[in-house]
């Protein structure tokens, strides 16, 4: 009842004993979501040695970040402990120096499985779609394709086992996991293809996917048609009356070119993408209507695919953040408004992925090389002021960051 | 590392969360149905009141309840939501074993991903079309099919229901339009969230939108009616006519009733006020009548005014007075409503006329309350003499609040009290009727007779009875005979007690001991002893010894309750202190017994407890020795000792132990301890257990089997007498000390014995005429402060109404004896007492305090340190400190005092000739705000809100905090606990229970140490704090179950709860057992027990273990001997251990003890 009077955190706090309110955390982590910054101390063992394409965190302990490569390659790094300064392991590897069964081309996808991390999936441009038991890394099942496979996705609702693939020649597979089936296809985009797919957040039935030609269709597994609605970029949500709401029609299109990013916001309502023709739009998913929010230009520097983060915290709807790659940079839009609130930057080549890990708080994002972004500005500063102290110092005691940091030269130097 | 932890419920939750009215039970009886967190209980309401029926768990938290009916049933059924999204219907039944037998009808998970909502789940049935809605996700509403259920099976099946996407965010509330002809339904949303308008300035926007569901489509169609409200807060939504829209929505302090096209009407009254917040509901009867409540526990009364055939309306608010601080309420029949409270205690009241208006203002009375223990903020744990154990919680809010005493034991229902001090024994006796009609109580110095007939009592003179000496021994002999042994003499008594027959005195002295038995007598002058055979008017001296010291107990019970003979007498003797057994009726020594204690033997007893013969010794200074008896040889063995009080204990066979209704039970005799920690010794199941009783201290007692109040006791105690009837089992026996206002944190004073509370008292929140309890102290201190910052600070505010202090309580009167209050807007925070090394004379209460911003949320809270002395009643301010931050705890710390300040850990100590704080240590600093520390030796577990837990270690020589090992994967703890130095377990948010283990094993100094997890468990309480300590005390050494380690944890629910951790081999035993009771027994709502227990923690669902759910494997008791059988033959576990049922229900039987 105090929290109609007071929304301060220490009442937050006091209300949270009396079992009034439990959206504390939520509103500190709104805090932390907007101020990222590049963690300098947060390093990953280095793997990857050309451009890596893509990433998938584990979404049942949000601790495992798979990456794939151009070349190939697939690492897992253990993202925690998220301590000021760490440097995260590489879990396991999958090259050809490693298993046999590793992809030899640019990896498309990599998907965990939405249940637990005991599996996940690999899509390659070999033509070849991997199905990985963690806990050995070994190769479990593999379906071959004739045709060139850009994405793949696995609903995140639990007791699911089909695998949507889109295909160059614009085809929906649909792969079911369990009895192996992997002949189901629907012919929804025209020849010039498909390039990326998408669930629904809330449905193991519905999937968006966004074409070459840019279309953006949602269907529907279950029924017979090829999709139930086409985008529109033209379908206004307006209040003006003059603008009148039109159904949409086949020809339709989101984007003039290619669509090159779907993502579903939390909130089940929304979708966002972005498209070749450097504009991101905002969509209601129930009725296909374009929200008017003006993003700017969105160059997308032609990269093939780009992985946008939303992070959207249960208790600020209006503070619903994107994170777009664009270029070197990542540039951070709040999602209604269309204002562009901050540019990340740090990486030295083209980003081509972001993924906001919920449980953390904390962003990756991957170019060349993967970066952790985190709300630690404070905490770096102190660091680094306690850092230069105890170099001048020459002191003994060693700061407890050094210690996790195996910075050891300091010793070194004196003892040489 | 093995997990060993045992969890059981040792209170379930008390606040109310959800009612409902119906008829559930039958179609002609109206129920109240109250949920309480996990678990349901029935009541049926009569002329008489309330009466409980039936008390059902559920595996999951409710979050709806709901009673409906549809047209073509003939009683209501109940539909329930847990939070994991369990829907079920539920039926009531009656069935041949069982008069109120729960059915599940239907169930069904209604999970859904997607964004969480921020506003609380609503649903609403419209009971014409056979639809439920629920709103539980963002962007989704769930709808149940029900129209077609069919009532008559019995299997349980699965909910047909489907997901209808709407656009509508932050969904308030959902209502169908009653007796709409298609399903039309209302929302109250806002497209921005609740803490949106909290922190701009905006003005806050409601809307009202109207749809229609299409049953073939399966789909929602939205109809032209929208509205756009200003209100505040907008939280209620009521349609109030059938089949138009038109509703009434209650906001924060705004009733406004909106119209399809036509202008609103607005209430306006003097009522509302900026500040109300209306939280709670009911209608009286439809339409018309409304009772709302708010923040502060008032009850208004809204009526609805309808002019021009229903064309119009008007509204009128009446304040009816203040109740319990409550949500949740019901109107149930004849004026009477049910408050279901979250912070006080549950009412049941009755509304009056205006005529009948009660003194204090209210129109209404109060019939009953129900004791509600929650929220429970802070607690500490009382353990007077190590005996009185006892558990204080810091419960409610504002003017609900109250300091609770729980403590575990039998109850005492008192038939009447007598005063009658310095009674030196008593005992029953029957003059011409077969119940007992008089008693013989001794003082020092003389007897007195009592005659008891009904309720009446008077004081009698027999002729043949001396009361001019104390009486030693009184009983009914064979045949119409009276013993009364005194001082004096041994008198046998006749003719109801108007003829002495026969008389005997001692030569030399005085008689000391004396004891005897329908046949038999035994006496002791000294050191000598005399045997006595009881013959019809003769009192026949068979043999007598001397024995090397003097006598100072004895004992010639028969073993066996119907015999009435036995031919063994136990002495025990002074300064050689022995027990000695004798032979009847020779008086041969068969067995001496050397005590091997420094205190003399004050009673003994030999009583057989299952066929199995034991001698009893209480000692002078409280504790119990028991031997088992060799009947043939007069040998003992097997000793054992039990440390019951610290003052002189007298043992008492008590005939008809417990209440009248154990039948079964009643031939069985116990043992009363006398004592200031009395207790009953009696067995179940072949082993001794020791009950303390509820009551304070007992000289002596005896049993009286009272024509009018049925078998009864009679306990002595200093001042008086209580004729009264005992409980069967222990039971959890809670005190209430209303304070008035806000307690926050609790410390016990054990050197002075008292109580210091943090208190805080809010202006809105206080109850009229009731004084806070900062007010009635007898002295009272303003406690100013030195320090700048905190001063101009303070100066800044000026909010007079708002204060917080620190009060003083007393133990035993629970008198506030001192009360300081802090400066304007000055809050504390953390309290602890604590010795410092140097200076063990008095008692040091340190204080932390913070002074808080209410609005401004950038600003660092500046916080000080106060520490006080405290001696005989004197409150000294000795220093103060000024904090950068707010000092979250205070604990002491090897003499030091250690501070949570901000994310910090600071240590500090207190130097007494400068008088002031002294930091010793570099601040350990955290990564975020600290929740709570504990300490353990030279380990400290710290807590953070949101990362985890950390273990620290203190380096005294560096003076530097160590990390040895954190945890990695965040979790929002609320409480942590130490089990061990390296087993720790903690509670977060999402009402879960984890272990932690630390790995010494690893030798790499430099890498980094990762705290392991045992295991997890879901408890669905949040647990605000953890207490080593447990209610029971454990008295025998027989006992499988170690208490050293476990842990109290109290929830915000009144929640209750143990940890225990078992031995590993019973561990492995027991987890087998729970997994095929969670397969035997039936579950309601047909949630799996794994689901149920599985931890939950933002979407994430991992599966419990490392944690026995002890309330599952309690049920084993209660199962067929045959059942029993089976499933211990059938434990999934191969690895069998070759246990026995019956060994099986006495270890399920001891645990089931120890709380």
């Amino acid at each position: 009842m105090e929290k109609y009077r007071a929304p301060n955190r220490v009442n937050l706090l006091r209300a949270r004993e009396y079992g009034l309110e439990q959206s504390f955390i939520h509103i500190e982590q709104t805090r932390r979501l907007a101020d990222f910054t590049l963690c300098k101390y947060r390093n990953l063992t280095s793997y990857h040695h050309s451009s890596i394409s893509t990433m998938d965190l584990d979404q049942s302990e949000y601790r495992y970040l798979l990456s794939g490569g151009s070349n190939g390659h697939i690492c897992c790094h253990d993202m925690f402990p998220s301590s000021l300064v760490a440097t995260h392991p590489i879990v396991f590897q999958i090259d050809r120096n490693t298993n046999r069964d590793h992809h030899t081309h640019n990896i498309c996808s990599l998907i965990w499985y939405s249940n637990d991390n005991g599996m996940f999936i690999t899509l390659g441009l070999d033509k070849k779609l991997k199905i990985w038991d963690t806990n050995r890394v070994k190769l479990v099942d593999d379906y071959e394709f004739n045709n060139f496979a850009y994405a793949a996705q696995m609903p995140s609702v639990a007791d699911t086992s089909i695998i949507a693939v889109a295909h160059e020649n614009g085809d929906l597979r649909l792969i079911d996991i369990r009895t192996g089936s992997d002949s189901h296809i629907i012919h929804s985009h025209t020849k010039k293809g498909v390039c990326l797919i998408k669930w629904f957040n809330n449905s193991p039935y519905l999937l968006a996917s966004g074409g070459v030609d840019g279309r953006v269709l949602f269907t529907d597994i279950r029924s017979s048609r090829n999709h139930y609605m086409s985008l529109d970029r033209d379908n206004i949500l307006t209040d003006n009356d003059q603008v009148k709401p039109r159904a949409t029609t086949v020809s339709s299109v989101a984007h003039h070119r290619g669509v090159k990013s779907l993502e579903f916001l939390p909130d089940n309502t929304h979708l966002l993408t972005v498209g070749a023709d450097d504009l991101m739009y905002l969509w209601n998913i129930n009725n296909g209507q374009r929200l008017l929010v003006n993003y700017g230009l969105v160059p997308t520097n032609n990269m093939r695919m780009l992985t946008t983060a939303c992070a959207q915290m249960k208790h600020d709807l209006s503070k619903g953040l994107v994170y777009v790659p664009c270029g070197k940079f990542i540039r951070v839009y709040d999602i209604f408004s269309g204002q562009r609130l901050s540019t990340l930057s740090g990486h030295l080549m083209p980003v081509s992925a972001c993924i906001y890990n919920r449980s953390l708080v904390e962003l990756y994002s991957c170019s060349d090389d993967i970066l952790v972004w985190a709300s630690v500005k404070k905490e770096q500063e102190e660091y680094e002021v306690s850092l230069k102290n105890s170099e001048r110092r020459q002191d003994t005691a060693r700061s407890l960051g050094q210690v996790l940091n195996r910075d050891e030269w300091s010793d070194d130097e004196e003892e040489t | 590392m093995n997990p060993s932890n045992y969890v059981v419920t040792v209170q379930k939750p008390t606040e109310v969360t959800a009612l409902a009215t119906g008829y559930f039970t039958s179609s002609t009886q109206l129920n109240l149905i109250i949920a309480k967190n996990t678990h349901f209980e029935i009541y049926i309401i009569d002329s008489e009141g309330l009466k409980l029926v039936k008390d059902v768990s559920i595996y999951g938290k409710i979050i709806i309840l709901k009673c409906f009916r549809l047209s073509n049933m003939n009683k209501d059924v109940l539909f329930i939501v847990t939070e994991k999204c369990h829907g079920m219907i539920l039926d009531c039944q009656k069935t041949d074993h069982e008069p109120f037998d729960i059915i599940t009808k239907y169930h069904g998970l209604l999970e859904d991903t997607g964004k969480e909502s921020t506003q609380a789940p609503s649903c609403t049935i419209d009971t014409k079309h056979g639809l439920i809605l629920c709103r539980t996700t963002e962007g989704v509403i769930k709808v149940i099919f029900v129209k077609d259920l069919a009532f008559n099976e019995s299997s349980s099946r699965t909910f047909e229901s489907c997901n209808i996407r709407i656009d509508e965010q932050n969904i308030v509330d959902i209502q169908f339009l009653i007796d709409s002809p298609r399903p039309t339904f209302l929302v109250l949303h806002s497209t921005k969230s609740e803490y949106y308008f909290l922190n701009g300035n905006q003005p806050e926007e409601y809307y009202l939108q109207t749809y229609e569901i299409e049953l073939k489509e399966r789909e929602i169609k939205r109809l032209a009616w929208t509205k756009k409200l200003t209100l505040s807060k907008a939280s209620f939504l009521i349609p109030i006519t059938h089949n138009s829209f038109t509703c009434l929505v209650i906001g924060r302090n705004s009733i406004e009733i909106h119209r399809q096209n036509e202008p609103k009407v607005g209430l306006k009254s003097s009522l509302l006020q900026e500040t109300t917040s209306i939280i709670g509901y009911c209608s009286i009867d439809d339409n018309y009548r409304y009772l709302l409540t708010d923040d502060c526990g008032k009850l208004y009364l809204l009526i609805l005014e309808y002019e021009n055939s229903l064309k119009t309306y008007d509204m009128k608010l009446n304040l009816l007075g203040q109740v319990s601080i409550s949500r949740n309420l019901t109107y149930l029949d004849n004026s009477v409503v049910f408050i279901g409270s979250h912070f006080g205690d549950s009412q049941l009241i009755r509304l009056l006329s205006e005529q009948q208006q009660q003194q204090g203002g209210n129109y209404f009375e109060i019939l009953e309350s129900y004791t509600n223990v929650g929220p429970i903020l802070d607690m500490c744990f009382v353990d007077f003499d190590r005996q009185n154990r006892q558990l204080v919680t810091c419960s409610g809010y504002g003017k609900d609040a109250t300091l609770r005493f729980i403590r575990t034991g039998i109850g005492i229902h008192e038939h009447a009290v007598i005063d009658l001090p310095n009674i030196k024994g008593i005992w029953p006796l029957r003059l011409n009727n077969q119940y007992d009609t008089h008693l013989v109580v001794a003082f020092f110095d003389q007897t007195r007779l009592f005659y008891l007939q009904n309720e009446e009592i008077e004081e009698v003179e027999l002729a043949a009875f001396d009361l001019q000496h104390q009486t030693l021994f009184c009983a009914n002999g064979a045949s119409n005979q009276y013993l009364q042994i005194t001082t004096h003499s041994i008198r046998l008594i006749g003719n109801h007690g108007q003829d002495l027959l026969t008389e005997w005195k001692s030569e030399s002295n005085e008689i000391t001991v004396a004891s005897a038995n329908t046949t038999q007598c035994v006496c002791a002058c000294g050191n000598q002893l005399f045997y006595f055979e009881i013959g019809p008017n003769s009192l026949k001296q068979i043999s007598q010894c001397q024995l090397p010291y003097n006598v100072a107990c004895l004992d010639v019970a028969p073993l066996n309750v119907q015999e009435e003979r036995t031919d063994l007498c136990a002495v025990g003797l002074w300064t050689q202190i022995s027990i000695w057994i004798c032979r009847l009726p020779t008086l041969d020594v068969l067995h001496r017994e050397s005590l091997v204690s420094d205190t003399l033997p004050r009673s003994v007893i030999m009583i057989t407890f299952d066929s199995r013969p034991y001698v009893f010794i209480s000692l002078a200074d409280g504790p119990i020795i028991y031997y088992s008896l060799d009947r043939e040889q007069g040998l003992l063995y097997d000793r054992k000792k039990v440390s019951l009080g610290t003052k002189p204990t007298t043992l008492t066979i008590c005939q008809q132990p417990a209440s009248s209704s154990a039948s079964s039970q009643s031939s069985d005799a116990v043992l009363f301890a006398c004592s200031d920690h009395p207790s009953v010794i009696s067995t179940v199941n072949d082993k001794l257990t020791f009950s303390s009783v509820n009551l304070r201290e007992i000289v002596c007692m005896c049993s009286f089997n009272s024509e009018y109040y049925g078998a009864s006791l009679i306990l002595v105690t200093d001042t008086g007498v209580i004729l009264g009837r005992i409980d069967d089992i222990q039971k959890l026996h809670k005190r209430t000390l209303r304070l008035g206002e806000s307690v926050r944190r609790i410390t016990f004073v054990d050197k002075e014995k008292v109580y210091a509370v943090l208190t805080q008292s809010r202006h809105e929140c206080l109850a009229d005429g009731v004084l806070p309890v900062s007010k009635q102290a007898h002295q009272k201190i303003d406690c100013t402060t030195k320090i700048k910052a905190i001063k101009d600070m303070a100066a800044e505010r000026n909010e007079s109404d708002n204060s917080s202090s620190i009060v003083i309580l007393d133990q035993q009167t629970h008198e506030a004896r001192i009360s300081v209050k802090l400066l304007c807007g000055e809050e504390a925070i953390s309290i602890c007492t604590m010795n410092f090394v140097d200076d063990s004379t008095s008692s040091y209460i340190a204080v932390g305090t913070t002074i808080v911003f209410e609005y401004d949320n950038d600003r660092q809270p500046i916080g000080r340190l106060i520490l006080f002395s405290y001696r005989s009643n004197q409150l000294t301010i000795l220093t103060e400190k000024e904090l950068n931050n707010a000092p979250h705890q205070i604990l002491p710390f090897q003499g030091k005092l250690l501070v949570a300040i901000g994310n910090s850990i600071q240590l500090f100590e207190y130097s007494p000739q400068q008088s002031e704080f002294i930091q010793l240590s570099k601040p350990y600093v955290g990564r975020f705000k600290c929740s709570e520390v504990k300490v353990k030796d030279d380990f400290i577990l710290f807590s953070d809100e949101i990362y985890s837990i950390t273990v620290l270690r203190y380096n005294p020589s560096g003076h530097t905090f160590e990390e040895i090992a954190t945890n990695a994967s965040p979790q929002l703890t609320t409480a942590c606990q130490f089990i061990d130095d390296d087993t720790f377990v903690c509670t977060e948010t999402y009402g879960n229970l984890l272990c932690y283990h630390k790995n010494n094993e690893s030798t790499k100094e430099l890498d980094r140490n990762p705290l392991t997890r045992l295991g997890q468990y879901h408890l669905a309480e949040q647990i605000n704090i953890f207490r080593h300590g447990h209610l029971v005390t454990q008295q025998t050494s027989e006992s499988i179950i170690s208490l050293a380690t476990c842990s109290l944890m109290g929830a915000t629910s009144g929640y209750i709860g143990l940890v225990v951790q078992l031995p590993h081999s019973l561990y492995r035993l027991l987890t087998s057992l729970e997994k095929s009771l969670a397969q035997h027994i039936p579950s309601v709502g047909q949630i799996e027990h794994s689901t149920w227990r599985s931890m939950r923690s933002d979407k994430q669902s991992t599966i419990s273990s490392g944690f026995i759910d002890g309330d599952l494997i309690q049920l084993y008791l209660d199962l067929p001997k045959a059942v029993q059988t089976e499933l211990l033959e059938h434990l999934p576990n191969d690895n069998q251990s070759n246990v026995s049922v019956e060994e099986l229900v006495k270890i399920v039987e001891e645990l089931s003890r120890i709380h």
